[in-house]
């Protein structure tokens, strides 16, 4: 591998290992010849590395993914003639306050700050309305909102992520992390607003790997049941 | 390493397997690095590593020990 390349392979890992291992890893890759099929391997490994780190330093981003992916499960369960179940409703407040949290340092609001905001009692209860009122029009409003709302939000936050550096405070792994739920969100967003030819797009299938298992298990089940 | 990994199991370890395996071991205190030596980076197997490996060996002996009595009885 030339220098370059080694260079290239050991920036795919995060800061910290690098700081430990990226003298000798450059210099083992150097001595040898990789094959594109090592070099995709060695991607894998260094996402699976930022991801370790990631999952034990950004804790807030868990909670985050799981509230969005457990909400799109519930509405794709509950399905389009319930869509407006007042527990779906609270769920996706709910996910929206927590995406709102979580990508706070991501994407600055000039004058709210989620923090200033949990601190005075005034200001929270003024954002909480806001934030339900943010809920109540992409929901119950316009048919054009939720999907075009999901669209801005999702591209903010990959042009966010573009933005980010490696040494900046916001890392890209964590915007490629809320990138994921809003994706997920996305598809959820289009499902709800019944743009079924859409949503049995390939693609977009791809953001319901969860319920895509779930409905094969149901089929299997049904299966087993006609057969007994 | 790689050579040594190949010659022994008959499996080619690629530079990602080998350097995740690298890092596991030395963030659970399993080996430790020594200086390097012409740009050859060693490293030695600790005392706790030692410990845990003989514990897995001995069981994968007990297991392989087990199996072929059996296969010897079919």
């Amino acid at each position: 591998v030339s220098p370059r390349g080694a260079r290239f392979l050991t920036r795919l890992y995060p800061a910290t290992w690098r700081a430990r291992y990226a003298a000798e890893f450059q210099t083992f890759l150097q001595s040898r010849h990789i094959s594109a099929l090592e070099a995709l391997s060695i991607a894998g490994f260094a996402l699976a590395e930022r991801t370790r780190e990631k999952w034990q330093t950004e804790k807030p981003v868990i909670p985050f993914v799981s509230v969005v992916a457990v909400t799109s499960s519930v509405s794709y369960y509950l399905g389009l003639s319930q869509a407006r179940h007042p527990a779906l409703w609270f769920c996706w407040a709910a996910a929206v306050l927590t995406a709102a949290a979580v990508t706070n340092p991501v994407i600055r609001l000039p004058e709210q700050n989620i923090r200033s905001v949990i601190r005075a009692p005034r200001s929270l209860i003024a954002g909480a309305a806001f934030f339900f009122s943010v809920v109540w029009v992409l929901l119950f409003a316009a048919p054009w909102s939720m999907p075009v709302a999901t669209i801005v939000m999702w591209c903010s936050v990959i042009t966010e992520g573009l933005a980010c550096r490696p040494s900046s405070t916001i890392s890209p792994q964590r915007s490629a992390l809320i990138a994921s739920a809003m994706l997920l969100s996305l598809g959820w967003g289009l499902l709800y607003r019944g743009s079924l030819s859409i949503v049995d797009h390939p693609l977009l299938s791809l953001t319901f790997p969860l319920l895509a298992i779930a409905d094969k298990i149901s089929t299997a089940r049904r299966l087993v049941t006609r057969s007994q | 390493m790689i050579d040594d990994i190949q010659r022994m199991c008959g499996a080619k370890l690629g530079p990602g397997t080998l350097y995740g395996a690298i890092t596991r071991l030395e963030r659970e205190k399993l080996i430790e690095p020594l200086p390097e030596e012409e740009r050859r980076h060693p490293y030695r197997i600790t005392a706790l590593g030692l410990r845990l490996l003989r514990s897995k060996l001995t069981d994968i002996n007990h297991i392989a020990r087990i199996g072929l009595r059996r296969l010897e009885a079919l």
